[in-house]
């Protein structure tokens, strides 16, 4: 008996050795990875330190600015002044003296999210089902959706609207294809899974009637994922919004191009105004979507 | 006439069905019994080719129905109407639209796709349901019935695929015994009114003797009892179940109180209870 357990011990001791080794030796590789990517990115402590107390330079602007070269500086954020006309400098109507042009164009921008999000999820959509591997579709066909829908969500939406604007000439159109073609790769991914996640009994239910592939999709899937479709397509323009205010910094449209014009200037109180509008914007747009979303999640699962 | 010739199916190592022959005169209600895992639904669904046999023939009518591929498959899976045991409706769907898919094979894409159905259609849709009493229901979702209402609503989806059979796989075994029998005192009706076949695979021996006219019985994917419901004496049925105590829990589960008591499982010499 006792030989038997001494053998057991033995045996166990070696492969406790073996799986310590195992992990040692991947914790190493991992190391080493992390040291690269430092090394590669010049990631160091010292660049950090030294770069920290400068944040607030940025932010010194923007609270207290010259109104001219060489004059005393000016608080920005001051009641005296903050509710004065447009000529008087640094109030709200000074700073946003161009308002009506930003608000057109965060319009635009929105927009721009808008049709993108429904392009995309239109083609994800349609391409969501040969992408799923519960449907039966041949594997041909279903490995290159798969691989189209790869192709559209890895190349970076700002490099395809460069690309773009080459046939479609500067403006909104490059952007919105750009960020379409980038959400059909995305949510046709992620509609896919969810197709893969559906109950297969009222997809087998309509087989069994001797319903083709379409009516399986549109009377087996659709009414079981369309809740959840929906929703993921609502986090997307959250998503798309934010990318269609990058657009105008490659000319494709949107806030952007109002946003690169304003901080190559360096003019300090528009980016702030600029950025002010987009957050606010976003942030508005984001709480709306994710009631309409709550109100899905909350249809799906009654 | 639904004849299996030497139907096999393998998963893998595993032999589910082996070599099942039967011959099935039309207008016949039968009843496919033995443990689970004897190969009741692989059989079935083999018949509709939800699953594809691995060898063997099935023939309805002296057509060779096995080697059927697309609309022709499609068609036949239309006329061999299958009940499944999780009613397999779509929850978010109104009855009425669930009942409707049963025409899905006869409707065209243009009209399928848009959810477009004729008058003709929704007439037939609402008189399948009112013969199940269901059709104070038709416009509540699949999701809000309960199981005996949903599995009436699939009957009523079967009848609409005017079938020349009815595939029942364990269509009542996640059913109260109320339940149980309100369906299948509705596809007893179908087979006795309508005279289609009905196959229906059952795990309970009582139920099956009350209402099948010839029963079946496998175990270990094999056909090992074929005839009418007085030839299962209590041999046979130990055969089917096993020698153990495993046997009687399959044989008492959900047993529905009888009508009659004439022709109770004690007039063979083996009620439920008494079988092992």
């Amino acid at each position: 008996m006792s030989a038997s357990l001494d053998l057991f011990e033995t045996r166990y001791a070696a492969l406790r050795r073996k799986r310590r080794t195992t992990t040692l030796l991947g914790a190493a590789i991992f190391v080493l990875l992390v040291l690269c990517a430092i090394f590669d990115t010049e990631f160091y402590p010292s660049k950090l330190l030294a770069g920290i107390p400068k944040i607030g330079e940025y932010f010194d602007k923007l609270f207290s600015v010259a109104p001219a070269r060489g004059q005393p500086r000016v608080a920005v954020l001051a009641w005296d002044h903050l509710f004065g006309g447009i000529d008087e400098a640094q109030s709200v109507a000074y700073w946003f003296y161009r308002f009506g042009t930003y608000a057109s164009l965060l319009w635009q921008t929105i927009q721009m999210a808008f049709v993108s999000t429904i392009m995309g999820a239109t083609i994800g959509f349609a391409l969501s089902f040969p992408a799923a591997r519960n449907l039966g579709t041949p594997k041909l066909v279903r490995l290159a959706t798969r691989r189209a829908l790869e192709v559209a969500r890895s190349v970076p939406q700002v490099v395809l609207a460069f690309i773009l604007i080459w046939p479609f000439s500067i403006g909104p159109l490059a952007g919105i294809l750009a960020i379409g073609i980038h959400t059909a790769g995305a949510l046709g991914k992620l509609f896919s899974e969810i197709n893969e996640n559906a109950d297969m009994r009222p997809a087998d239910g309509i087989a069994a009637v001797g319903g083709g592939w379409l009516a399986v999709v549109r009377y087996g899937f659709v009414p079981q994922v369309l809740p959840n479709f929906v929703s993921y397509a609502l986090l997307r323009f959250e998503i798309n919004v934010r990318s269609s205010t990058i657009m105008g910094f490659v000319g494709a449209g949107g806030i952007g191009q109002e946003f690169r014009r304003v901080i190559s200037f360096n003019i300090y109180e528009e980016v702030s105004a600029i950025a002010i509008l987009i957050v606010v914007i976003v942030s508005v747009l984001d709480l709306t979507s994710e009631r309409v979303r709550a109100r899905f999640m909350a249809a799906r699962t009654a | 006439m639904l004849e299996l010739q030497q139907l096999v199916r393998r998963f893998g190592h595993r032999v589910a069905v082996d070599g099942a022959t039967l011959a099935i005169p039309a207008g016949q209600m039968v009843g496919v019994i033995g443990r689970s895992g004897a190969g009741k639904s692989t059989l079935l669904r083999m018949i509709n080719r939800l699953i594809a046999p691995t060898s063997g023939r099935v023939l309805f009518e002296g057509r060779d129905v096995t080697a059927l591929r697309g609309r022709d498959l499609r068609g036949w899976r239309a006329s061999a109407a299958m009940v499944f045991q999780q009613f397999n409706l779509t929850p978010r769907l109104d009855v009425l639209t669930n009942v409707l898919c049963g025409r899905l094979n006869t409707v065209p894409a243009w009209r399928a796709l848009p959810k477009i159905f004729t008058p003709r259609e929704r007439t037939l849709a609402v008189r399948a349901l009112d013969r199940l009493g269901m059709a104070d229901f038709a416009f509540s979702r699949a999701d809000a019935l309960s199981g005996g209402q949903q599995q009436r609503v699939a009957i009523a989806r079967a009848m609409m695929q005017e079938p020349r059979l009815i595939l029942a796989d364990e269509p009542i075994a996640s059913l109260d015994p109320m339940n149980a029998k309100l369906v299948m005192d509705a596809l007893r009706d179908i087979n006795a009114r309508d005279g289609l076949t009905v196959l229906c695979n059952l795990h309970t021996l009582d139920i099956a003797r009350e209402y099948c006219h010839r029963i079946v019985a496998m175990a270990n994917g094999r056909v090992v009892f074929d005839g009418p419901p007085a030839a299962l004496t209590a041999s046979a049925v130990r055969e089917i179940y096993g020698n153990n105590t495993n046997g009687e829990q399959h044989v008492s589960q959900t047993r529905i109180r009888r009508a009659h008591s004439g022709a109770g499982a004690g007039a063979y010499g083996l009620g439920a209870s008494t079988v092992l």
